[in-house]
């Protein structure tokens, strides 16, 4: 099995199966990064559609001996930061995505449960902000560390924690209001 | 240590991320503050229950999807050549920058002691003798009594004549 600065190689030589080789096993966990920033499959895949080619387009200036994840991964986290502060609908689309997640769940048994968990992940992660958002993001669910978490934001080992501090903070006083409501229901 | 700094760190100790010796600290608050190990758990019952649905809510690409998405990056852009800005873009500069230009505006609004007296009035010339802005001449004829005066400026050129 080839190695990733190989691929790299190959794909700056034009091999274009070894750039497709080199992205394919990053596909899934970019785009549910890009799914949790944006609240919205639709949005996400268009912000991965242009990190992708920002990554075709710069891949000269990958260097070699760093991890082509982290760079990948902040392409696609400046990308997402790009596209919320272009559109400025970082709210609207959350409460979009509420409203699909509601109306999604009507369906097989099996994507009204995979339709809950979205709502109810989107529901905690509503009032995060977007570096803590990346924080949390990168940190509890891609499991970065904190210092390869603040090497991706491009900030302090510091600053990651106090986004990732609040950040939980946040997600808890959701979550227990998420717990309160399904119990007032019961 | 205190429950309020416990209570400001319980976040990231729910997640393993503080280093040992706050791990410890704060662990060994818990074992004697009830209050704080319930909010303790609280957070561990979130921080569970979130990983869990994030595990669980994946999402993935369809293989038609993720291939139209490799070739419009294939055939979208040609790669380019190497480019890497020799000086980065950095917030500092533009804040010295401001500093310094705040500094060079305040010497000429606020004009500090440097350029006035000890009055408090602007210093004029070295020496402290005003230089004369013009000069004038006058002449007078002794039969008829008519007097003509000329005003030149500093350089001596005729401003005016009555």
């Amino acid at each position: 099995m080839k190695s990733e600065e190989e691929l790299v190689e190959e794909a700056l030589n034009g091999n274009h199966a070894s750039f497709e080789l080199l992205l394919r096993p990053y596909g899934q966990g970019l785009l549910n990064m890009a799914v949790r920033i944006t609240g919205n499959t639709e949005d996400a895949k268009e912000i991965c559609q242009e990190a992708i080619i920002k990554v075709y387009k710069y891949l000269k200036n990958f260097r070699k001996g760093q991890s082509f994840r982290n760079w990948l991964l902040k392409i696609l986290v400046n990308s997402s930061y790009d596209f919320l502060r272009q559109r400025k609908r970082a709210i609207k689309i959350i409460e979009s995505q509420k409203n699909a997640g509601q109306s999604r769940g009507s369906a097989v048994e099996e994507k009204f449960l995979q339709s809950e968990i979205r709502e109810k992940i989107q529901v905690c992660l509503q009032d995060l902000t977007p570096k803590e958002k990346s924080a949390f993001l990168l940190r509890d669910q891609e499991g970065y560390s904190i210092q390869e978490t603040s090497e991706v934001l491009g900030c302090s080992p510091g600053s990651v924690r106090v986004h990732l501090s609040r950040a939980r903070r946040k997600i808890r006083r959701r979550f227990e209001e998420i717990y309160e409501n399904k119990e007032a229901r019961a | 240590v205190k429950c309020k700094k416990v209570c400001r760190l319980l976040p990231l100790l729910a997640g393993s991320d503080l280093p040992d010796r706050k791990n410890r600290e704060i662990k060994a608050h818990l074992q004697i503050c009830p209050h704080c190990q319930r909010e303790y758990e609280s957070y561990l019952l979130s921080f569970q229950k979130t990983k869990e649905w994030l595990e669980r809510g994946q999402e993935d690409w369809q293989e038609e999807e993720w291939q139209g998405l490799i070739q419009k990056a294939l055939q979208g852009e040609e790669l380019v050549p190497s480019f890497r800005p020799r000086m980065r873009f950095k917030r500092a500069w533009v804040y010295a920058l401001m500093a310094s230009a705040a500094v060079i505006l305040s010497l000429f609004i606020l004009r500090p002691s440097i350029f006035r007296d000890k009055t408090g009035r602007e210093a004029k010339e070295a020496g402290g003798v005003p230089q004369q802005e013009s000069i004038s001449v006058t002449i007078v004829s002794q039969e008829t009594g008519l007097k003509i005066v000329w005003f030149f400026n500093k350089n001596f050129e005729l401003k005016e004549e009555r």
